[in-house]
């Protein structure tokens, strides 16, 4: 599929509300995606590729909610498990190059040690490959010492990636003190990347946590297409004021916010 | 019965011998339990479990298919219940099929317990049809002890209904055998099809009640009242056929094996017969133009101290049509195996490994090489083959278990709901995800299962431990989570905003592995992680965090 000798890049598709987060609208295969701070939105974003027919794999990504990953869609008898534990003292780049050459997409989970040569060299080898690189990086929970850390990219950023979605806030609804059950999640998306994604990007996305429902499949995105551009902002972060995404469930799956 | 010299009648039927043995389900469990015939035994399945096969001691004692279990158990206490399972009454056939082969040579298996032939060639090399009914018969009962019966008509219904009846029907008479027979016995066709069920009481319930009036039924208006089933019922009421039987050409498994003497206690060691073995069986296979769908790897461990020998078997699926499977391929797969063996891990706790003192490798599903061909377009045209190369590089890197396959089996909550199996490994699912697992956490999963539930304190507002406790009564609102120690996920410190539950899982009590849990969703607010959902278990008053829907 991906990458195939006189063929040009081609975009696998995402479900329809996500397009908007790619400059693409789906993701190019040979570029790198970075997704920090919601594995959901991880799978979620892998899901309509693999249904498609793409080989996923999952490379040091133990912790990764399969049953979650089947119920936003994909595909589990095309989506392979790596553990790669660290401390078997496995050559994690190597394996990376092989499943690189072989796969359409894979992941690779924030507990791969990589040093910055690596990636920069792994972003090289998936854009001759054709392959799309999506990396998990560190989520906040893990360094919950202080709230800053997730706004920057440090060093834990992965430098060459073309496009870096980053959930700076986020909420849950469908509990109330005792009663129901976590249903909906509604994040609020930064874009920053390279190229056509370079300028940043707020968006508020609704996860379709779960396809059984049906719900989240069926509803269609009412602006999710290139107009979104014109409201972007420019770099301006409304993040103290959480107002607008309370007791959101009932509304449209994406907006702009701005 | 109007119109016998209708223009599809003659020659469309094949002279078709058909052997049937009773109740093969459940003969089939008895030959895998080790029970003699004498038992009275059932077999359950379908939808409630109910009897779908009953041995013939259980019958005589009252037991009748479509039975509950529970009432079958009552009308005779010492029955013997197995669950079905295709897969045991297909490879217990075999042997019987192999009978049969001796004494015809290509035959169809219609569906284990049912075997058809065209009986043309065969009735003459034997004498009569019914020289080749005996024959069969004997042969089948000598070589596996299983009673069978043999019919001989025109077509395949009335080849199926004469084997019920152990009769050989003239030829030219299969349709006069037929008429008169209700429409039910369709069911002896294709049994277990709910569709047939429903079609052939649709037909009583309009007033066609036997083959013949079926057969007397206007062809155009079948075709467009009762579709391709109706049709195909309607062909097989007149006696004609829908297919003749295909003659199977058996290949037989190819196995090659080798005795370690002295035993190989190092995998190293092992590995190099392997590759003797596995050159051998690739010889074999390639000198006969044939492929294999799974290779069967069987070794003899012996104890050194006791003597004691243990058989250790493992089953791969090569998806040799794929890629070509190489000498150098069936070594790496047996390699990985030998190091599963010879390392204790796998043995499980306390068993120390045993050196090797024999190994086999079968190449199983042979058939001819190059029948199976990828797709030109779409999903698996090429990408399916580019994936398993990468995958096999990876795992001659890191090993046979370092890549793996998810699948979703049963389960309660999110760690048993996924079952990781090593990538080509044939393992059959733990549990049925199709059973309604009632208490299982309500959807969406959650997105990162941690690998092991870690510790964690839960709080309410004035700093107590929150306490879940029989009634399910919690002492006071959780206010706060902490994860304690230090860890990939330790360090939580956050405000519970929202939550939900708790929710009892009681699993397995009766057993000593036997699990009681209270679950609770969180909506935690920490200083990093903003609405973060956690899910925490409680078990005998300690907290534990098991996932996070982040």
């Amino acid at each position: 599929m991906a990458g195939g000798p006189g063929e040009g890049p081609r975009v696998l598709p995402v479900v329809p509300h996500l397009a908007a987060l790619l400059p693409d609208g789906g993701l190019r295969t040979g570029t790198t995606v970075g997704v920090r701070g919601s594995t959901s939105l991880l799978l979620t974003l892998l899901a309509e590729a693999s249904r498609d027919g793409a080989w996923t794999v999952l490379v040091g990504y133990p912790a990764a909610g399969m049953a979650a990953a089947a119920d936003a869609g994909c595909d589990l008898t095309r989506t392979l498990v790596v553990p790669l534990p660290a401390s078997s003292g496995v050559d994690a780049p190597a394996v990376l190059a092989a499943l690189i050459d072989g796969m359409d997409v894979v992941v690779i989970g924030p507990e791969v040690a990589l040093l910055e040569q690596d990636r920069r060299r792994l972003t090289i080898r998936a854009r001759d490959r054709g392959t799309v690189l999506v990396a998990a990086l560190p989520t906040p929970v893990s360094s919950a010492g202080s709230s800053s850390v997730r706004r920057e990219t440090g060093d834990a950023g992965w430098a060459g990636a073309h496009v870096v979605l980053e959930v700076t806030e986020g909420a849950w609804a469908g509990t109330d003190h005792g009663a129901g059950w976590l249903r909906r999640r509604t994040l609020w998306v930064r874009r920053t990347g390279r190229g056509s994604a370079a300028r940043p990007l707020h968006l508020n996305v609704e996860v379709p946590v779960c396809r059984v429902g049906g719900e989240a499949a069926g509803r269609e995105v009412v602006g999710a297409g290139a107009d979104g551009e014109g409201f972007e902002l420019s770099g301006e972060q409304s993040s103290g004021t959480r107002a607008p995404g309370e007791g959101s469930a009932s509304r449209p799956q994406l907006e702009l916010v701005g | 019965m109007t119109d016998r010299s209708g223009p599809a009648t003659a020659g469309e039927a094949t002279r078709t011998a058909c052997l049937w043995v009773p109740d093969w389900p459940v003969v089939a469990a008895l030959v895998v339990a080790g029970l003699g015939p004498e038992t009275p035994a059932a077999v359950t399945g379908g939808p409630g479990g109910r009897i779908i096969a009953v041995s013939a001691p259980a019958r005589s004692a009252g037991v009748r298919r479509g039975m509950r279990r529970r009432e079958a158990q009552g009308r005779c206490p010492d029955l013997q219940l197995w669950p079905a399972d295709d897969a045991r009454d297909a490879r217990e056939f075999e042997p019987v099929a192999m009978a049969a082969e001796t004494v015809v040579s290509g035959l169809e298996i219609a569906r284990p317990g049912v075997l058809l032939l065209p009986s043309g060639g065969a009735a003459r090399y034997h004498g009569s049809e019914r020289d080749l009914a005996r024959e069969l018969t004997e042969q089948v009962a000598v070589r596996t002890g299983h009673e069978c019966q043999v019919g001989v008509a025109d077509g395949f219904l009335a080849a199926v209904l004469a084997a019920r009846e152990d009769a050989v029907v003239p030829p030219g008479a299969s349709r006069d055998y037929l008429a008169s027979r209700p429409a039910a016995v369709l069911v002896h066709a294709r049994p277990g099809d709910r569709a047939l069920t429903e079609l052939v009481d649709l037909w009583r319930r309009l007033g066609v009640h036997t083959l013949a009036e079926l057969a007397a039924l206007p062809d155009a208006a079948v075709a467009a009242r009762f579709g391709d089933l109706g049709v195909w019922a309607q062909r097989l009421a007149r006696g004609q056929d829908v297919r003749p039987p295909a003659r199977r050409r058996l290949e037989e498994d190819l196995t090659v094996a080798e005795e370690l003497d002295p035993p190989a206690h190092r995998v190293d060691v092992a590995t190099f017969a392997a590759r003797r073995l596995a050159e051998r069986l690739h010889d074999d296979l390639s000198r006969r133009g044939l492929a294999c769908g799974r290779l069967r790897i069987t070794a003899r461990a012996v104890d050194p101290v006791t003597g004691e020998a243990r058989t250790l078997e493992r089953l791969w699926r090569t998806d040799d049509t794929l890629g070509g499977l190489s000498a150098a391929r069936i070594t790496d797969r047996v390699r990985w195996q030998l190091e599963g063996w010879l390392t204790a891990s796998s043995l499980g706790e306390g068993v120390a490994p045993a050196p090797i003192a024999g190994l086999a490798l079968a190449a199983e599903e042979v058939a001819p090489a190059g029948a199976l061909q990828p797709r030109l377009w779409g999903p698996g045209a090429g990408e399916d083959l580019r994936a398993h190369r990468a995958v096999e590089r990876v795992q001659a890197l890191l090993g046979g278990d370092a890549v793996l396959t998810v699948r979703l089996q049963g389960g309660r909550d999110p760690r048993d709901r996924v079952q990781l199996v090593p990538f080509g490994e044939q393992v059959p699912p733990e549990r049925d995800p199709d059973r309604p697992w009632p208490g299982a956490l309500p959807p969406p999963a959650p997105s990162v299962v941690l690998p092991e539930p870690v510790p964690a304190h839960v709080l309410d507002g004035e700093g107590r431990p929150v306490v879940v406790d029989v009634r399910l009564g919690v002492s006071g609102d959780p206010a706060r989570v902490v994860v304690p120690g230090e860890g990939t996920w330790s360090g939580l410190d956050a405000a519970v905003v929202d939550w939900a539950g708790p929710w009892p899982v009681a699993e397995r009590w009766w057993t000593p592995q036997g699990k009681r849990r209270v679950f609770l969703q969180v909506v935690a607010d920490g200083v990093a992680a903003p609405a973060l959902g956690l899910l925490l278990s409680s078990s005998a008053g300690e907290w534990s965090l098991e996932a996070l829907y982040d």
